[in-house]
């Protein structure tokens, strides 16, 4: 996404249109403050271990890992760390991604990490893997439907994880996209024109409109275009891939 | 006892279930094992404990259990650590299927394909609106693994996960479900139709044709070609379970 100038520059927000940056800004910057937490105990096994690192050693990563979902009313509903293949001495595939049940315990996702399985799918090629270890960005995916691990309509928030130059895999959070909605409504209904938040790709993840519902693509506008040349009624929400799209 | 008269109303009074509780436990069972669910030589759990899990009652997971040991598809040990152990049929798993294809009528066939093609349909119609470019990467990557599966496993995998590419590109988890609802209820049968390796590359570019028309936003053109790889399917599974049929009558 682009960062010029000209958002620097811009003319201050309206007052509710700043009202929905600041609603966006607080979930979404706590739940990376929880992917940062576990980026760095990541980090920190790889760097410490002599060793090869193997699947039990990642169970010191829970505390971090499961911090987010046992947090009460919080957006969290999944977290977890996403190995790069063949990081992992002993699993050359495998997803230490933890959910929250419903009875509040969290739970480790069990998944098909065989390559030969029959619902094995390589997630080296989804968007909330692949995208954050092209790019080193925090990564905002979603809406989608994760048929991955719950079959659920999900937002996933991940970043790239490394050491020593070395890409280790993924680690992210899980956040329903109702819950998401619920939460920032309020201020998208404060706006008095139309008002929407969009992913990077111009996915609806919000509106106070009904013609812009939750996971269309806005398509009669150029979102690419917009993003791109920094377009005033396109604002940044954060430095991340979400924004507040101001076009009816 | 009054008969009810022909005519719409009576469906309405048709039996609401065609298979008995022990041919759905059998057929669940049978699925899990074809499909490789449940591994060679695993231990089932205990009749009671099935029983408990399914919602029926012993006698019937009895029975089902007896029906799956006369098909192969476990062995009963005695003794200490006895139990039901799986027998995973290999390369004879379209064996079991052909059984449970020649018990279906041709009337339950056509019902089971207008549910997929419901499911399929509104799927692929959704997608087309929805779908972005990576969702449309991800269908033409799971047609190209169909494209070059090389054994009945293969095929069965990828076009199960083209399926559920379709719904989840539709945005909808609801569909999502709902197709891999089907797949664990029927798709072993629907799968029977790629056994044959000459099946393959008609149902390649159906899937491609499917993927074209959400590629290019056409709801209607992603619709119709979702819908008519189920009527292809319905109709190849039909032609074999009268095959079947006349093998057992003849």
């Amino acid at each position: 996404m682009d960062r010029s100038p000209a958002h620097l520059t811009a003319a201050p927000l309206e007052p509710a249109v700043a009202g929905v940056v600041t609603a966006v800004r607080a979930v979404v910057e706590g739940v990376f403050a929880d992917v940062a937490a576990l980026r760095q105990g990541v980090e920190a096994l790889f760097e410490r271990a002599g060793a090869p690192v193997v699947r039990d050693d990642l169970a010191e990563l829970y505390p971090s890992l499961t911090a987010p979902l046992r947090t009460p009313g919080g957006p969290a509903k999944g977290a977890g760390f996403v190995a790069a293949p063949h990081v992992l001495a002993d699993a050359p595939w495998w997803l230490e991604w933890w959910i929250r049940e419903p009875s509040g315990e969290p739970s480790r996702l069990i998944v098909d990490v065989d390559p030969d399985g029959e619902h094995f799918y390589d997630y080296t090629t989804l968007p909330w893997y692949r995208d954050p270890a092209r790019t080193g960005l925090r990564n905002v995916t979603g809406p989608y439907v994760d048929y991955l691990c719950t079959d659920e309509y999900t937002l996933t928030f991940t970043e790239s994880v490394r050491s020593g130059g070395r890409f280790l895999g993924v680690v992210g959070t899980d956040v329903d996209v109702d819950r998401f909605e619920v939460t920032v409504l309020p201020s998208l209904r404060a706006v008095p024109g139309a008002a929407t938040l969009i992913n990077a790709h111009g996915r609806v993840i919000a509106s106070n409109s009904p013609h812009r519902s939750g996971g269309s693509l806005v398509r009669d506008v150029d979102v690419a275009e917009m993003w791109a040349a920094g377009d005033p009624r396109l604002i940044p929400c954060g430095n991340f891939p979400i924004g507040l799209l101001l076009v009816p | 006892m009054r008969r009810v008269s022909r005519g719409p109303r009576s469906a309405v009074f048709a039996p609401l279930e065609s298979l008995s509780r022990t041919e759905l436990v059998t057929h669940r069972l049978a699925d899990a094992i074809v499909l490789g669910l449940l591994i060679h030589d695993e231990q089932l759990p205990s009749e009671t404990d099935l029983a408990n899990g399914f919602g029926v009652s012993t006698v019937t997971v009895r029975e089902a259990l007896t029906i799956l040991r006369q098909r192969g598809l476990i062995e009963t040990r005695r003794g200490r650590g006895g139990g039901s152990f799986v027998r995973s049929p290999g390369e004879d798993a379209p064996g079991a299927l052909h059984d449970r294809l020649r018990d279906l009528s041709p009337g339950t066939l056509r019902d089971i394909g207008d549910h997929y093609a419901a499911i399929r349909g509104a799927s692929a119609a959704l997608a087309a609106e929805r779908a972005d470019h990576d969702d449309v990467d991800r269908l033409s990557a799971a047609v190209s693994a169909l494209e070059s599966a090389a054994t009945p496993g293969d095929r069965r995998r990828a076009d199960g996960h083209f399926w559920i590419e379709v719904a989840a590109a539709a945005q909808s988890a609801r569909l999502t479900r709902a197709e891999l609802a089907l797949q664990t209820e029927v798709g072993p049968l629907f799968w029977l139709v790629l056994e044959d390796s000459s099946a393959q590359a008609p149902a390649v570019s159906r899937s491609r044709a499917v993927t074209a028309a959400i590629a290019s936003g056409d709801g209607t053109a992603a619709r119709a070609a979702a819908e008519d790889r189920v009527v292809d399917a319905v109709k190849t599974l039909t032609e074999r379970h009268l095959e079947l049929v006349r093998e057992v009558a003849g």
